[in-house]
């Protein structure tokens, strides 16, 4: 069973659409912003690990 | 640096004779088709230069061209500024075949070679893993495949079976 309304699908659809429809230049620039929020991401995630270890101990 | 500045500098390597012919796959190249893909690194295809009375390939000429432009290796890794990416060699016939054909498409004045989107989705098949098989997806959802062609090459590499397996398990609902 699917609960997941038709118009939310239909509405990421179309913004997906959007997104895929833009200058490859610009959408070459959002995967350059978009690698360096996964760094930061990745980075504080590492950080977290680190001070949960050294609580630990 | 940006993804544009890679593909500057991978232009300035095949001009300068450092190898023999690039093309852009993974998630970068399928972006060119598709709405950007979060991707931790770039995928660059390539033919190596044989050397003469060398029968391995290596990735040394390559290393020593990037590192003498400031470039370092990190992990699998060359980072070209920012940018981790992967030198990689064709590792099937459909690669090679992904290589040779690819197309030139203008970056806001520098020409970019990518595998054309046919490839990537039928790369994606082959790879079959989750996130390859949501790639083939939005390549069929937002209507990018040349589907002769596509089919053409699903046969021509023996991929009819696995894509019989794929339409089954994910497009039954959408027919």
């Amino acid at each position: 069973m699917n609960h997941f309304p038709q118009k939310v699908v239909d509405s990421k659809r179309a913004f997906r659409r959007e997104l895929a429809a833009k200058p490859i230049g610009e959408k070459l620039r959002i995967l350059d912003r978009m690698r360096e929020r996964e760094a930061t991401i990745r980075r504080a995630a590492a950080a977290l690990k680190t001070n949960r270890t050294k609580a630990r101990e | 640096m940006s993804l544009r500045d890679v593909i500057v500098t991978v232009n300035q390597m095949e001009a300068d004779g450092v190898i023999d012919r690039y093309a852009i796959g993974g998630a970068v190249g399928a972006t060119f088709y598709l709405e950007p893909i979060a991707t931790v690194d770039a995928d660059i295809f390539v033919a190596f230069k044989s050397e003469p009375g060398k029968l391995l390939i290596t990735l040394e000429p390559i290393l020593d061209y990037l590192r003498s432009r400031g470039c370092f290796m990190k992990d699998e890794y060359v980072m070209i500024g920012d940018w981790p990416v992967q030198f990689l060699a064709p590792t099937s016939r459909l690669v090679e075949e992904a290589l040779d054909t690819a197309v030139e498409i203008d970056v806001e004045g520098e020409s970019a070679r990518v595998f054309r989107a046919e490839h990537l989705a039928a790369i994606a098949l082959q790879t079959g893993r989750a996130k390859d098989k949501a790639r083939l997806l939005q390549f069929l959802e937002q209507g990018e495949l040349d589907r002769n062609r596509f089919h053409e090459i699903l046969e021509h590499h023996s991929l009819v079976d696995a894509w019989n397996r794929f339409e089954r398990q994910f497009l039954k609902n959408e027919q």
